[in-house]
């Protein structure tokens, strides 16, 4: 190869270099993102959120002080001296009884579904986004702000959903969820929304219907509190976090995907089915294998039973 | 549509839900404000520069999206107090962190640039001209993989973005003298490592 040509290849490469320009649309998605990020660091945001935090920092403590004074008033010295420790009896079918777990872990564990919020079957819509922030629609008791979570995100610093204009907008439906990211290979990611309180009874409706833009997969999970730790708020204390999946493979174009029930299953053999009256979440998962992604979500709804 | 039988395993589902539970709810109410007028014209200005030289840096398209948002967020949070002459050396030099800190995650150590190599190497029907361009472009990441961190910065910077070697001080905080020395470095080992991988492959450019 002469001096010239090794020369031209050289020129070649550089050409290369700096011909290439990034996707049309970056410029917005960088502007998007700077200002959604913004919104997030606001002041305003940081002081209700402080707000929250303190306040539920006091509720904590004062329900550990009252807690507190009601065993201490329960519990006399004798009581404390001479009482065995009840154990559950054998074969129920909780797992709590399962174990010879030391005696702290045999109290009864709380049930979130004591206070729960119950549809009444009459107003069917999640979110359709068009409000423009990341709470669901306020109907039917329900409550919960949507999350993209993602296994780069350190906990606590998952950024918040807002929804952005969708492509091939219409006046009635301009706004829509949008996730999109680059290789993941640990856990993928989510996007998702807890209940509040934490235990939703969904039994007057049939399922899940939801409108999607990929093209990936994506798997729909309506969490029930019996996955969840107790920990975390829920009942769970073996094989946690086995939700109820159902995968869905999407297309390039909007599609409406409709979900019953009984479509969502647990991974493993002689699993119960679903029951919608203990729901704790609804979660669209992305799995590693399926990323990158770029997915849309939109008009999620209850569907009829 | 039908859920398939699930075969998730607990484990990463685990670590999803744990992360995600802790995670205190951010209430974003209302449109999002539009940007500030001087981000938005140096967003216009240089998110082409930014683009390349995650790119040159080793990201995949799809990482180098993600990544061009995260530079741009830390000029923004910080627009007061890099003067105007002084944005696309910050930027530049942002660039080559954000980049160097995804390319040490694991994930992308063993996923992300095994694909990108990939998509590239895969010729579609293109125009003469484009499918030459594509296999430069390709040719010229692989040499770029062969060289040290701090030689590649100061080529990427010099030679393919032709910042003057003031700039490319000032953005990696080096002296002159250490830019001039190290390009010098990189074009060697640049120019060896594009004869090698030409004589490997038959040479389709």
């Amino acid at each position: 190869m002469s001096d010239n040509d090794e020369q031209r290849l050289f020129d070649r490469l550089r050409e290369a270099a700096q011909s290439e320009s990034p996707p049309s649309e970056l410029r917005e998605r960088v502007l998007d993102h700077v200002a959604y990020r913004s919104r997030l660091e606001a002041p305003a945001n940081k002081s209700s959120y402080r707000t929250r935090l303190v306040a539920s920092s006091l509720c904590v403590v004062a329900a550990a002080a009252a807690l507190a004074v009601f065993i201490g008033a329960r519990r006399s010295p004798h009581d404390a001296a001479i009482t065995p420790e009840r154990t559950a009896p054998a074969g129920n079918s909780s797992s709590l009884s399962a174990s010879a777990a030391p005696s702290q872990s045999t109290a009864p564990v709380f049930d979130p579904c004591t206070e729960r919020a119950v549809a009444s079957g009459s107003a069917p819509l999640i979110d359709d986004f068009e409000d423009g922030d990341d709470a669901v629609a306020p109907l039917e008791g329900r409550a919960g702000f949507w999350r993209w979570a993602r296994e780069i995100d350190q906990p606590g610093t998952a950024p918040a959903l807002i929804p952005l204009p969708r492509p091939n907008a219409t006046h009635g439906n301009r706004l829509a969820l949008h996730v999109k990211g680059g290789q993941l290979e640990d856990w993928g990611a989510t996007v998702e929304f807890n209940f509040r309180p934490g235990c939703y009874d969904a039994s007057r409706y049939g399922g899940i219907s939801f409108q999607a833009r990929g093209p990936g997969r994506i798997y729909l999970a309506p969490r029930e509190v019996s996955v969840i730790p107790i920990a975390e708020g829920g009942t769970c204390e073996r094989d946690c976090h086995n939700p109820h999946v159902a995968k869905i493979d999407l297309d390039a174009a909007w599609r409406v995907y409709q979900i019953r029930w009984s479509e969502v299953r647990q991974r493993g053999t002689g699993k119960p089915a679903l029951d919608p009256q203990r729901l704790n979440s609804l979660a669209f998962l992305i799995r590693p294998e399926d990323t990158p992604y770029d997915v849309w979500l939109d008009d999620v709804r209850f569907i009829p039973r | 549509m039908r859920g398939d039988a699930p075969s998730l395993p607990s484990q990463p589902l685990a670590i999803l839900v744990r992360n995600v539970a802790h995670q205190a709810p951010v209430r974003v109410a209302g449109a999002m404000p539009r940007a500030d007028a001087r981000l938005r014209r140096v967003v216009g200005e240089h998110v082409g520069l930014v683009w390349r030289v995650l790119r040159r840096a080793g990201l995949s398209p799809a990482d180098a999206e993600d990544a061009s948002q995260d530079v741009f967020w830390v000029l923004a949070q910080r627009i007061d107090g890099v003067p105007e002459r002084a944005q696309r050396s910050f930027l530049v030099s942002t660039a080559l962190r954000v980049a160097s800190d995804r390319r040490r995650s694991k994930w992308h150590r063993s996923v992300s640039s095994g694909l990108d190599a990939e998509t590239r190497a895969s010729d579609a029907a293109l125009p003469d001209e484009a499918l030459e361009l594509r296999r430069a472009g390709a040719l010229l990441d692989e040499a770029l993989e062969s060289l040290e961190a701090s030689d590649r910065a100061v080529f990427i910077l010099a030679d393919l973005e032709q910042m003057t070697r003031a700039e490319v001080a000032q953005a990696l905080r080096i002296p002159e003298g250490t830019v001039a020395s190290r390009l010098r470095q990189a074009r060697t080992a640049f120019e060896t490592s594009v004869r090698r991988l030409r004589a490997q492959s038959g040479s389709r450019i």
